[in-house]
């Protein structure tokens, strides 16, 4: 099934090379999206492991730092 | 006597401008995967407001990309990200991204709304973006906010734009205004 697009105001099937233009970018979309998130949840993990050493939750942090 | 609207508005004398000047038309798209507005933008205005009624089929979050002559631009757009998501306030920066990061996904049938301005899209020079939005994850009972400032540094005049999803599809309108540059 073809993808969809509204161009200008019209909403149709898009053309192959439309549709091919569009998955190529969303398979580099998507990994972006995913190295950033992976980016994120390290440094989350990294936090987290401070926290550990120091006997704190997360809370406790905060409030210690104002 | 009375007025209709339309010839309260013929009754304004010329010289007096707009300062909100609605250059797209209330466009609504419906499971569409992109959505283009071509020739909206042009040297009238430096500063334009779009808004968006949207909501997506998935996790996928909207993004944007400036268009020229029918073609969009696929490379250079870094923003930065702050988000309130109950007590908890979170941020971070983006870099030299295919497209820009402009509505979160609502995973759902959730209608949600974005605010998004341009500056200087149609000159030879950088583009400025910002995108206020509040979305509804997965339900009318956790809204979010979410703010975006970026920009898409190629110094390329762009007529127009692209919305869109990398998996899944949206639905909602959009509509598009110049702010007035001269008194």
């Amino acid at each position: 099934m073809a993808l969809k697009i509204n161009d200008n105001g019209t909403d149709r099937d898009m053309t192959a090379e439309e549709e091919a233009a569009h998955l190529a970018w969303a398979a580099e979309a998507q990994a972006e999206a995913q190295a950033q998130a992976e980016a994120q949840e390290a440094k989350q993990a990294a936090r987290q492991a401070v926290l550990d050493k120091l006997g704190l939750t997360a809370d406790e942090a905060q409030a210690l730092l104002g | 006597m009375a007025y209709t609207s339309s010839q309260i508005v013929q009754a304004v004398p010329t010289g007096i401008n707009s300062a909100l000047v609605c250059v797209k038309a209330e466009t609504a798209f419906t499971a569409a995967s992109s959505v283009t507005a071509d020739s909206v933008f042009t040297s009238s205005y430096t500063n334009y407001l779009i808004t968006f009624k949207y909501q997506t089929s998935t996790t996928n979050d909207v993004l944007l990309k400036l268009r020229a002559s029918g073609t969009s631009a696929s490379t250079n757009y870094s923003y930065q990200d702050l988000l309130s998501n109950s007590t908890t306030v979170s941020g971070g920066r983006t870099a030299s991204q295919t497209s820009f990061l402009m509505a979160t996904n609502t995973n759902g049938a959730y209608n949600s709304y974005a605010q998004i301005q341009l500056s200087s899209a149609q000159l030879a020079e950088p583009t400025l973006i910002l995108s206020n939005f509040g979305f509804n994850a997965g339900g009318y009972t956790t809204p979010y906010v979410r703010f975006f400032y970026g920009n898409h540094s190629t110094a390329t005049a762009y007529d127009g734009v692209e919305f869109l999803v990398a998996s899944g599809t949206m639905t909602g309108s959009y509509t598009i205004y110049g702010y007035g540059k001269s008194v």
